[in-house]
């Protein structure tokens, strides 16, 4: 497991030695709650100690509330875990702690979809009665292997039309719905 | 309906504390790229008027499980990037407003990924993770943390002071 956050916890574990004011007992006390949790757990530091991830509006002066924990066989996996002070949004006084793990989950992709709206449907509409037409005469079903066989048929004209007139296309997620080709002219 | 593919991309997180300011969570979502990276933990999130915080479509939002009935103690959120399957990964429920959790599966096992909010006034979220993961991440290597004292592996940490 890996644990993520701003502990509000202050110990010479992993702050500067320099920021001596925030070793005082009170603070060294609150943070073995922290400290015997990392230990019983058996959790590694992969963000380098000593780093700062906070740097206070008021004073400047900086210290290290956030950190990252992970199990030890975990470790060997942290490619990088390091603060990015240059990539700090606007109004807050915290670093970013940025982390690559060399775990490889599955990724989604979206299907793709076929573009019905720009289908030409004259000349659809001809394809599919040739498909139709080279299937043969229409006659009625005596039994289950009959309707499965004019079935199979039916399904590869109407799948072969689509095949040859239908383009398929992936959605970005910039496409908004109630874009037309109208639109596009102007 | 979604296909699904193995890349070898690896995992990226961004932990962020936002203060709770929308200003500085919006320029958050701004510059992280959800191609880019999969998880955004975020700490003081902000919330509006709605008791919603604010992501974008290539976002899951995921708010701790009690956030809908005490939506102003809410500290913590977590954003899962749609490039993430989502048969791939799933919410860890626990009864904390400072914690949000998720698990991930793949080829490599699963990891929990937990995004902690520590008040300064107390450990209570600590104690209330301390009894969470005791019973569901049985600590294996007690007789560890007994025979060296402290914590665990501190990379580069330098000795102790005082």
């Amino acid at each position: 497991m890996v644990w993520v956050g701003d502990f509000n916890r202050h110990h010479p574990l992993w702050d500067d030695h320099s920021s001596a004011r925030l070793f005082m007992p009170a603070n060294l006390d609150a943070a073995s709650v922290l400290v015997d949790l990392v230990g019983t757990f058996s959790m590694d530091m992969p963000h380098p100690a000593g780093i700062p991830t906070l740097e206070t509006f008021r004073t400047g002066s900086l210290s290290r509330p956030d950190n990252v924990f992970c199990s030890a066989p975990l470790t060997p996996a942290f490619i990088e875990c390091q603060t990015r002070p240059e990539l700090r949004p606007a109004r807050t006084d915290h670093f970013p702690i940025v982390g690559t793990l060399d775990l490889t989950p599955e990724r989604s992709v979206p299907a793709a979809r076929r573009s019905w709206k720009s289908v030409e449907w004259d000349e659809f509409s001809t394809s599919l009665s040739d498909n139709l037409g080279a299937i043969g005469q229409a006659h009625p079903i005596q039994d289950k292997d009959n309707f499965f066989a004019v079935f199979n048929l039916l399904t590869a004209a109407i799948q072969s039309t689509t095949d040859q007139h239908v383009l398929e296309t992936r959605p970005t997620p910039y496409t908004k719905r109630w874009w037309s080709p109208e639109l596009t002219r102007m | 309906m979604n296909r699904h593919t193995h890349s070898p991309t690896p995992l990226r997180f961004w932990q962020q504390n936002v203060n709770k300011s929308l200003i500085s969570q919006l320029d958050l979502l701004n510059q992280v790229n959800p191609k880019a990276f999969d998880l955004i933990f975020i700490q003081e999130p902000h919330i509006d008027f709605l008791n919603l915080t604010r992501a974008n479509p290539s976002w899951t939002v995921v708010y701790p499980s009690q956030h809908h009935s005490s939506p102003n103690t809410t500290w913590s959120v977590t954003l899962v990037s749609t490039s993430v399957s989502k048969n791939k990964w799933k919410q860890v429920h626990m009864q904390s407003a400072d914690v949000t959790a998720v698990e991930l599966t793949g080829d490599f096992g699963s990891v929990s990924f937990y995004n902690i909010y520590n008040v300064c006034e107390n450990s209570d979220t600590l104690f209330k993770l301390q009894d969470f993961w005791s019973r569901r991440h049985p600590p294996t290597t007690r007789q560890w943390h007994q025979q060296h004292g402290l914590g665990g592996r501190f990379q580069q940490a330098p000795p102790l002071v005082g």
